[in-house]
């Protein structure tokens, strides 16, 4: 059977595009016989392969199942629009990388959902594989559907397509799903219902098919009534106390074809409590658990044995505050570039620290550097917490053109909340400080050879965050704003990028949207939207005439200006986070106050902690002192 | 030390762009903790070489490879323990020690030999299309360019071509920097002279081997004696 689907797989391939993405055959993929499996779990990424086999946290899930002798668990990606069209024409089901069976003759589809504009790949994904678009229209003999991820924090515009989805870090919460899947497997199969009734007695899971929602005569939600005795008004999510206590990957599948972050990967922190107001990621991974220098090098070490990268990243929402940064840094760097391994961290933090940290590690040619300040004037940033002065960036500035970089990009985003034209005009201001700065350390002959780009993109605004209560600026004014921006931007050197508007405008309707956003989703993927976050797929009037047939206004969703009192889609997915501690944080903002990093400050009571029973987790070296660092540095 | 190794792009793995297949071979060399020589510089490599670039869909069992060591390794135990390393459709068939001087392997190949099989071939218009390329002086075909498609002659690129059984031919052709056929023109060209395999396909390309030829006698030599 699977040897067939393979023939006629291999048969389409030479007409696709980079054929290799559905070959499989990679370093490490894990190929189990099937007959001595309980639970088969095809994990598939709504996206192209290269951006799937990208994601840290499918490597770690996918570890997680197949350490079990129990379980196995396969991948497959969504295919290309090409791919897709051979699919249809010669019957190719959805298959899996490891062993071309048929995703439809899985246990578990697990889709991770990362963004929102993969939605449109989901539906390709499910209807491909030949399992019932609609959750209620799923029997017994049909696998179970679940999704994970960040998106699942809101996963309403999928509620009727999906029948559990997992918040908060899978590690643990995986087995109990397994588990429990099991067990109902072997007491029949029988009631699908009894399997989801179970499903939702987990923490962590949400079965969207256990609510009735009403709605207000304004639009708004009136209420979320569980339909189910037992299940939880408010889903907690599942939280891991201790990273070191879980077991990372260490043998990650190795591709062979280029993907986008073709690295090593050691996940040295999970959580951040910066406190930037617009950032969804900040806010439902709280609070920090770091994993110690030790396990962090040790990984390191094994991974890239492993796998043969030449290139190992360490990886977390912001790197350089991992308290032993520099030193593992360094020691990492020493250590592995006798096998020509270069250490890299994927972001630089707004300050002269983290450009040398950064420029310790860089042992390829100067390209250039990327500070996200991501508010041009200090007003804006004490609105949006990003606690980053003018002077953390004109050092960041001075420090990178010191150390050999002659390419800054500086990120920003246009439309938070509170900003005027002064505040546009003080972005168009940083591109000059950098070509001050780089003038002034540099001199006027080689600062011509000095390129900063400016980039922009446009607020979303996101569930769970302070900002949740926020509009969207609109289509018009987004545009008014960029083109403002231009103006002030006087200098050749100066590239300016932005993007057209209407993207964030759908994935606002995506990430603010309820229940009543999935028709247009799914009228959208009828309509033929797929991989709508490739520019060269994105479709905004095939998406806005999706929404208009279905009857979704998109402007009550993106435009509109939510009371604190109002009930959000999103509020009985909790990541843990009280609705009046993001109130008070909410008003600080408009009062343009800061807040502390709870990490190194006081607790600020967001709830999470209290909630979940966790605490910030710092974990500085254990066995080397700065006298031994000195030693280490003197010889490399 | 330099050991010059043959090389197999098999099964699935024919899919592999020729980026890819060296991105693979170095990863396995580096898993199989092999003596590799780094090249010098900000981004350091192993100094592996390539013979000739094979596009993505071909499968080989005739690619060539240069791989300096920074000390000795019994050919041997290199072919069992990068072997050992590398995904199963990529395959290192033999190993003999190379000179580390003189020019580039790429630089010296200029003819390979391929295996073709075709789908939708009536034999005796295949024989008789394969007469008539080789008693041909022009057969023009439409090459994909950069610069778009444009006419070219591929006659004098086709040193050898035989059927070697049912929809199955065997062809010695032009490779390398100084002028590359690929084996999808030489089935264009039959096509061309053969109304009747104008629904022929080419349903597999696989290279048998790589070769130094020597335009005047047309005699070929394989690698090893490079
Ligand atoms: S409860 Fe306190 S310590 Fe925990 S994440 Fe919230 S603010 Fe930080």
């Amino acid at each position: 059977m699977t040897e067939a689907l393979r023939e006629r797989i291999e048969r389409v391939l030479p007409r696709v595009s980079k054929p290799a993405r559905y070959t499989g055959g990679e370093w490490n993929a894990v190929v189990k016989d099937h007959d001595k499996i309980d639970v088969k779990v095809a994990w598939t990424f709504p996206d192209a392969y290269e951006v799937g086999m990208s994601h840290l946290g499918s490597l770690i899930m996918y570890h997680q199942i197949n350490r079990r002798d129990d379980a196995c668990c396969e991948r497959a990606y969504a295919p290309w629009t090409d791919m897709e069209a051979e699919m249809r024409a010669e019957g190719i089901p959805l298959f899996t990388l490891e062993s071309w069976t048929p995703v439809g003759e899985f246990d578990i589809i697990a889709f991770p959902l990362l963004y929102e504009l993969t939605y449109t790949n989901l539906l390709t994904c499910l209807d491909l594989a030949g399992v019932p678009l609609l959750a209620a229209e799923r029997t017994a003999e049909h696998p179970l559907v679940i999704a994970g991820g960040p998106c699942a924090f809101n996963c309403e515009p999928l509620a009727p397509f999906l029948d559990v989805a997992v918040l908060g870090d899978g590690e643990e919460v995986i087995h109990e799903i397994l588990d429990t899947y099991k067990a109902w497997r072997d007491e029949g199969r029988r009631d699908r219902r009894e399997l989801l009734r179970r499903m939702a007695g987990i923490t962590g899971c949400y079965v969207p098919g256990f609510y009735e929602v009403s709605y207000n005569p304004d639009g708004t939600i009136r209420e979320y009534r569980p339909t189910e005795p037992g299940v939880p008004e408010v889903v907690d999510r599942a939280t891991v106390k201790d990273l070191d206590s879980i077991d990372y990957p260490t043998r990650p599948v190795v591709p062979n074809t280029q993907i986008v972050f073709d690295r090593a990967q050691v996940e040295v922190f999970r959580g951040c409590t910066r406190g930037c107001r617009f950032c969804h990621a900040g806010y439902i991974t709280r609070p920090v658990r770091e994993r110690s220098p030790e396990e962090v090098q040790r990984l390191a070490r094994e991974i890239v044995r492993n796998t043969g990268y030449s290139e190992l990243s360490l990886v977390s929402l912001s790197t350089a505050d991992y308290t032993d940064v520099q030193q593992t840094v360094g020691r990492l760097s020493d250590e592995l570039r006798c096998d020509g391994v270069n250490v890299t961290l994927p972001s630089t933090r707004v300050d002269a620290f983290s450009v040398a940290v950064a420029d310790a590690v860089s042992k390829v040619r100067k390209g250039s550097i990327t500070l996200a300040p991501e508010g041009g004037s200090v007003r804006i940033r004490r609105v949006i917490n990003k606690t980053v002065s003018d002077r953390d960036i004109r050092d960041a500035m001075r420090a990178a053109f010191q150390s050999g970089y002659r390419a800054v990009k500086l990120y920003f985003i246009l439309g938070l909340p509170t900003e005027t034209d002064a505040d546009l005009e003080a972005i168009a201001e940083k591109g000059h400080w950098a070509l001050e700065i780089a003038e002034e350390e540099l001199g006027r002959q080689e600062a011509r050879k000095v390129r900063v780009t400016i980039s922009v993109s446009v607020f979303v605004p996101k569930p769970h965050t302070p900002f949740q209560f926020e509009p969207q600026v609109t289509l018009e004014e987004a545009k008014r704003r960029q083109q403002y921006i231009k103006r002030f931007l006087k200098d050749r050197r100066i590239e300016y990028k932005y993007h057209d508007p209407d993207v964030s405008h759908i994935e606002a309707l995506l990430s603010l949207g309820d229940r009543r956003v999935a028709d247009a989703v799914l009228r959208a993927w009828q309509m033929g939207a797929r991989f709508d976050g490739w520019n060269e797929h994105f479709d905004y009037d095939l998406w806005l005439r999706a929404c208009a047939e279905s009857g979704v206004d998109v402007d009550f969703y993106t435009y509109r200006k939510k009371g604190y009192g109002e009930r959000f889609a999103w509020d009985h997915l909790s990541p843990g986070i009280s609705r009046e501690w993001l109130i008070d944080d909410h008003r600080r903002a408009m009062s343009e106050l800061e807040v502390e990093d709870c990490r190194w400050e006081n607790c600020d009571l967001c709830g999470v902690c209290m909630r979940y029973d966790v605490l910030p987790t710092l974990k500085p070296a254990g066995f080397v002192g700065e006298d031994e660092l000195e030693v280490t540095d003197s010889t490399g | 030390m330099r050991l010059r190794i043959r090389l197999a792009k098999l099964g699935l793995a024919r899919f592999l762009s020729h980026l890819d297949l060296q991105r693979v071979v170095e990863r396995g060399l580096r898993r199989a903790e092999l003596p590799l020589a780094f090249t010098q510089g900000f981004n350091p490599h192993p100094r592996i070489s390539y013979a000739s670039a094979l596009a993505t869909g071909t499968s080989s069992e005739g690619e060539f490879i240069d791989v300096d060591l920074t000390e000795p390794v019994e050919p041997e135990e290199f072919l069992a323990r990068a072997n050992g390393a590398l995904p199963a459709d990529v395959r290192l068939l033999e190993a003999r020690p190379a000179p580390e001087s003189g020019e580039s392997l790429m630089a010296q190949i200029n003819a390979a030999a391929y295996r073709l099989t075709l789908e939708g071939a009536d034999e005796a218009a295949l024989q008789a299309a394969v007469a008539r390329l080789l008693e041909a002086e022009e057969v023009v075909v439409t090459r994909e360019g950069r610069t778009g498609p444009r006419p070219v002659n591929i006659r004098p690129q086709v040193y050898a071509l035989a059927v070697e059984g049912p929809g199955e031919l065997r062809a010695l052709v032009q490779t390398g920097s100084k002028g590359n056929l690929r084996p999808e023109e030489v089935v264009a060209g039959l096509a061309q002279l053969s109304p009747d395999l104008a629904g022929v396909a080419l349903v597999r390309a696989h290279r048998l081997m790589l070769y130094r030829r020597d335009p005047e006698t047309g005699e070929c030599v394989e690698p090893w004696s490079l």
